[in-house]
């Protein structure tokens, strides 16, 4: 089969043929890819912000089609359409499943082993996230998978294994905004879009989408913003959003650009015992932040892995959404690319063209 | 009246004759009895909090109603009050939302200075308060009657340190039975802090600091286990007293960005880090947010305790006086204001948890 491989970091990936997936041991199962998405972390990964081993294999927003099944697995057959996703619905019997934290299984990073290798027989790092999903099949624990509806298409439905769930589930299940509760949105791509959805959703008002590009501030309104701030044409952007929120900062920043100035920035903007939620990988440290700031204002900051999706509950409500026309997908995506050009689709990525572009297998 | 004026960063302070403006409009004067010494008093004395000079300190006091000016209508003179640093307009957002620790007018000073030395130049109150003085003018949302049995030495305590560390786990936090809790810090707030955390019924009740007597005398205050913060393996103890995951609130009285990140680290998922103590205002944290994102840790501060003073005050009056609160073992030594000095530099060195400087 065929695999993007990453063997050198800032450097386009290899589409080489000859790669092999082990079959699906004890609880796993083998996928047949139909799609995947490029997201924002892959591309962390691909130029060496966040560091990992290589040759390594991308990619993490995945559907496709149930190929094998391993022992044991019970809740999915061949030719099931299905999501992988990069949370897991847990062990189900350590601390965090069993209080309802299935994000947080202790049991998540054994995800992690490689089940890729290379025609040399090297084994694939995995990256950003367990799926492994720019290759033609992938084999993962069956916690990974949520099955979909086969009347769901599955270019839509892959967006819901990380970006869609990242965006909406930071504000719905993360931060639980509530009705009335002012928002800010820093960035608007694929997942700040959804972060805008989320926050409409809940009812939160303003809904203050941040972003540098007309264009995109336009789609955030399509998304449900009601406000917009240009950064790059706003003298003070801070001082705006303050005027949008009663002279108070918002009650929650949801900061979806992976930069530590946008999170300081999105920090200021914040009011009072407002929350700050850091949503895209950063890398770097934070700098800037007084202790003082934080007892003086009460602010609250603070992390949001993959959207705290609790994936067996959150995916196949998101698709009723979708299918109920009540959540956008259709509009998340910007182009498809076979996976001999990956490489066109994480350019455009990169330049910041694209919502998200889906690499599609045949 | 005579009050303590620091005009210099780091200097004694200095005893002199003070005057007082007469009360203004919703505003109270009240004859001190007791002001005890507050960390932050000594943070404002070494300017490593930003304000101007000359002025007079103190935050933490109690005393009697002495006038009232126009617009006054709770308070009448002789009665015994509480006096705090959280004003409150009582009709902005935070204070309609019942968050009047965060008041939009919190920090406003005064439409003049109300006090003048003797060459006439105005000297400002720390705090809107200057509790280093005989006698204070302050506005009346910030005093709290307290019944005429109760000692005002004690009560002036529950203006500052007591409601901090108190509220910081009981209001801020909220922090739920069965929960773990760790503070780090054991001097005028972490005890309280302590004992907040043991009065909602978390455990276990971790007290970190370095130095032994202070963590043998957290146990008297609720702690169940105590780790020294400069032990090598103290992340790992207090994962081990957690069910291997770290706190789900830790505490931060100390000022020190050593102490925040170090109490970051004893965090559990979804935990919150709680910061309390002031540092200097120029000290600054810095952290990887791939700290946050996987961990979803929780950073936050916690202000005067979220203090809401009508509410608070009365409740903790009340809990000490059926004793459920301690207080008494709070005041270490009672000093009358021409040793000041000598109180500020006891409390600088660590010696005990309060020092309360006592008028006549």
């Amino acid at each position: 089969m065929k695999a993007a491989i990453c063997y050198e970091v800032n450097k386009p990936l290899v589409v080489e043929d000859g790669v092999t997936v082990d079959p699906p041991g004890k609880g796993e199962v083998k996928v047949r890819v139909a799609v995947t998405a490029v997201c924002h972390s892959d591309l962390h990964f691909l130029t060496g912000e966040i560091p990992s081993p290589l040759p390594g294999l991308a990619g993490h927003e995945t559907a496709g089609y149930v190929d094998e099944v391993g022992e044991g697995v019970t809740r999915l057959a061949p030719g099931d359409t299905v999501v992988i996703g990069t949370v897991g619905t847990g062990c189900g019997q350590c601390y965090y499943c069993t209080v309802g934290l299935r994000h947080f299984c202790t049991e998540r990073g054994a995800f992690m082993r490689p089940k890729h290798a290379n025609r040399k027989g090297e084994r694939l790092a995995l990256m950003a996230g367990p799926v492994g999903g720019f290759a033609e099949y992938t084999t993962v624990p069956q916690e990974l998978v949520t099955k979909v509806p086969a009347d769901m298409p599955l270019d839509r439905a892959a967006l819901l294994a990380c970006g869609v769930t990242s965006g909406f589930g930071a504000v719905v299940n993360r931060a639980r905004v509530r009705a009335m509760s002012s928002v800010v949105v820093v960035g608007t791509g694929g997942v700040g879009l959804n972060s805008i959805q989320g926050a409409a959703f809940s009812g939160a008002y303003p809904v203050i989408a941040v972003d540098v590009l007309d264009s995109k501030l336009k789609t955030a309104r399509e998304f449900g913003a009601t406000h917009t701030v240009n950064i790059s044409k706003e003298k003070d952007p801070v001082k705006t959003v303050m005027a949008m929120t009663a002279g108070r900062g918002a009650d929650y920043v949801f900061v979806t650009v992976g930069k530590v100035e946008a999170v300081r920035q999105g920090f200021s903007m914040a009011g009072p015992q407002g929350m700050t939620v850091i949503v895209g990988l950063a890398g770097g440290n934070l700098a800037d932040f007084t202790p003082l700031e934080f007892v003086f204002t009460e602010k609250i900051l603070t992390g949001c892995g993959g959207g705290s999706i609790r994936s067996s509950i959150d995916i196949p409500y998101l698709v009723s959404l979708y299918q109920a026309g009540k959540l956008k997908l259709d509009e998340i995506i910007t182009g498809h690319y076979p996976l001999a050009r990956i490489n066109e689709a994480i350019a455009s990525l990169q330049k910041g063209e694209a919502l998200r572009n889906i690499v599609t297998f045949d | 009246m005579k009050a303590a004026v620091c005009y210099e960063f780091g200097q004694p302070l200095v005893l002199e004759a003070i005057e007082l403006a007469p009360p203004g409009q919703g505003e109270v004067r009240v004859k001190l009895t007791a002001t005890a010494v507050c960390h932050s008093d000594i943070h404002d004395m070494k300017g490593e909090l930003p304000g101007p000079l000359p002025f007079v300190g103190g935050h933490e006091s109690a005393g009697y109603v002495d006038e009232c000016g126009p617009g006054v209508t709770s308070f009448k003179p002789g009665d015994p009050v509480v006096v705090s640093l959280l004003a409150s307009c009582g009709q902005c957002y935070y204070c309609i939302t019942g968050l009047p620790h965060l008041c939009q007018h919190r920090f406003d000073p005064p439409a003049a200075p109300r006090l003048k030395n003797k060459k006439g130049e105005p000297v400002f109150q720390r705090g809107n308060i200057g509790g280093f003085a005989e006698s204070v003018i302050v506005n009346q949302s910030q005093l709290v009657k307290v019944p005429a049995a109760m000692p005002l030495d004690r009560a002036a305590l529950l203006a500052c340190g007591v409601s901090t560390g108190f509220g910081g786990v009981v209001n801020r936090a909220q922090v739920k039975p069965f929960e773990s809790v760790v503070v780090m810090g054991i001097g005028g707030v972490g005890v309280n802090a302590l004992q907040g955390a043991a009065y909602t019924g978390a455990y276990p009740v971790i007290a970190v600091d370095v130095l032994e007597g202070k963590l043998k005398m957290a146990r008297d205050f609720g702690a169940t286990h105590a780790v020294n913060a400069a032990s090598k393996d103290a992340v790992e103890t207090i994962r081990g007293l957690t069910g291997g995951r770290g706190a789900d609130y830790v505490f931060v009285t100390v000022g020190s960005i050593a102490a925040i990140k170090q109490g970051i680290s004893f965090t559990g998922q979804r935990g919150t880090t709680v910061l309390i103590g002031l540092p200097n205002f120029k000290d600054q944290l810095s952290l990887s947010p791939l700290e946050l994102i996987p961990t979803e840790k929780n950073i936050i501060g916690g202000f005067m305790g979220a203090a809401n003073l009508r509410i608070d005050i009365p409740n903790l009056v009340a809990m000490y006086q059926s004793g459920r609160l301690k207080l008494d073992e709070l005041i270490t030594g009672r000093y009358p204001l021409e040793k000041i000095n000598e109180a500020v530099a006891s409390t600088e060195k660590g010696e005990g948890l309060r020092n309360v400087i006592m008028f006549k």
